[in-house]
């Protein structure tokens, strides 16, 4: 199961659930994600104690596709989607 | 020669398009323009042609454009829904909100380094030559006048009462409502300590410590910019700047968000712990003496 709370305007944030045990709830994950990512949403994915920002997602494997800062570099490296829960925020206005 | 963007009618041509068809034309070429995606150009004239079926209607409330608003937020599949002006307001400075470069019905969105009494006056048609904030809690700005040049300026007490109040004032006539609130508060509550929720619940406002940087702290407040505080040289704490960012977008002049001030607080909280670089990188920077940064 992958859970995907998206910030919402006018209730908070609205939770998007799909079940990555089926093929199709993978292809509708993998669609919506991309969509986000397409609009310049930041997918955060908690792990732990680390946030990682989400750079996709792999339907075939059931895997997201995290950034990981190391020595200052960014490489990527694959964590599991089952079970994940992430929070989608808009892109933002640096505010006055 | 380049090719001309309109198709070439002449004559009698545009005569005998139809109406439709010369609407179409004109609306692809002026999305190409301003680099508008056409489907958030249709949603937009369907939400004002639905908001003005509603104006004739005798009974209307808010409710009813918030719902037209979440329809046609469904209806194109905008994830995080439309953010709409602050309605009953009469100050045309916080009408609009400022959106984010990209989201849905995004409006232009300047941001410079004038001070925020030259922006204001910069609306109101006053041609500024230099501004600055001044120590004694004052900006000033040097305007041209029919004398020439001249320097007028804004105490800040005045200002802060005016941002507190604008900011309660465009929440209230924005969308947002206590259930959004409560659901964003439960929300942060699986993302942050007991202790930061408490601190949070009784104080508006929990510190988190920096990982990239040791003796940082980032204090995240309620509907306020982030203060970033450094405990490293000063045992007291040295103010480095106050870092104000919001997801979607803001309303001008305030400090309100157009998203409920727990979700900017999530956000903010982490946007710093993905990638501090990127959340400074993001964030409007101001210093303690500056009444944006609300201190």
């Amino acid at each position: 199961m992958f859970e995907l709370e998206v910030l919402h305007t006018q209730f908070g944030d609205k939770k998007r659930s799909y079940d990555t045990t089926t093929e199709k709830g993978r292809q509708s994950a993998a669609l919506f994600i991309n969509k986000l990512m397409k609009s310049g949403t930041a997918i955060l994915l908690e792990r732990g104690k680390k946030t990682y920002y989400v750079k996709g997602y792999d339907a075939e494997k059931d895997v997201l596709i995290v950034t990981v800062e190391k020595n200052g570099e960014a490489k990527q490296v694959k964590a599991k989607g089952k079970k994940s829960k992430a929070v989608a925020v808009p892109r933002v206005a640096g505010g006055r | 020669m380049a090719a001309h963007p309109i198709p070439l009618y002449q004559g009698d041509d545009w005569d005998k398009l139809s109406d439709r068809t010369v609407e179409d034309i004109f609306t692809e070429e002026y999305c190409k323009i301003f680099k508008i995606d056409i489907e958030q150009f249709s949603a937009s004239q369907e939400m004002s042609e639905r908001f003005e079926g509603l104006a004739l209607r005798t009974v209307r409330s808010t409710d009813m454009i918030n719902e037209i608003s979440n329809e046609i937020a469904i209806k194109y599949d905008f994830p995080y829904g439309i953010a709409l002006p602050a309605i009953s307001n009469d100050n045309s400075e916080i009408t609009s909100p400022v959106l984010a470069r990209g989201t849905p019905m995004a409006h232009v969105n300047i941001v410079d380094r004038v001070t925020e009494y030259a922006q204001r006056l910069r609306v109101k048609g006053v041609q500024i030559r230099n501004s600055w904030e001044a120590l004694g809690d004052k900006s000033i700005s040097v305007v041209n006048s029919t004398d020439g040049p001249m320097a007028i300026w804004e105490y800040h007490a005045g200002n802060r009462v005016r941002k507190f109040m604008d900011s309660l004032q465009a929440r209230m006539d924005s969308t947002m409502s206590v259930e959004s609130e409560e659901k964003a508060i439960a929300l942060l509550k699986t993302k942050i300590s007991a202790s930061q929720y408490r601190c949070y619940m009784l104080n508006g406002a929990f510190p988190e410590s920096s990982k990239r940087s040791p003796g940082i702290f980032y204090f995240f407040r309620k509907g306020l910019p982030v203060v970033v505080i450094s405990f490293n040289k000063v045992q007291s704490g040295k103010i480095l700047c106050c870092l104000c960012i919001h997801p979607y977008g803001y309303y001008e002049y305030t400090t309100a968000g157009v998203m409920c001030p727990t979700d900017e607080v999530i956000a903010q909280l982490l946007l710093m712990r993905a990638n501090e670089h990127k959340f400074w990188a993001k964030s409007g920077q101001w210093q303690a003496s500056d009444p944006r940064a609300c201190l």
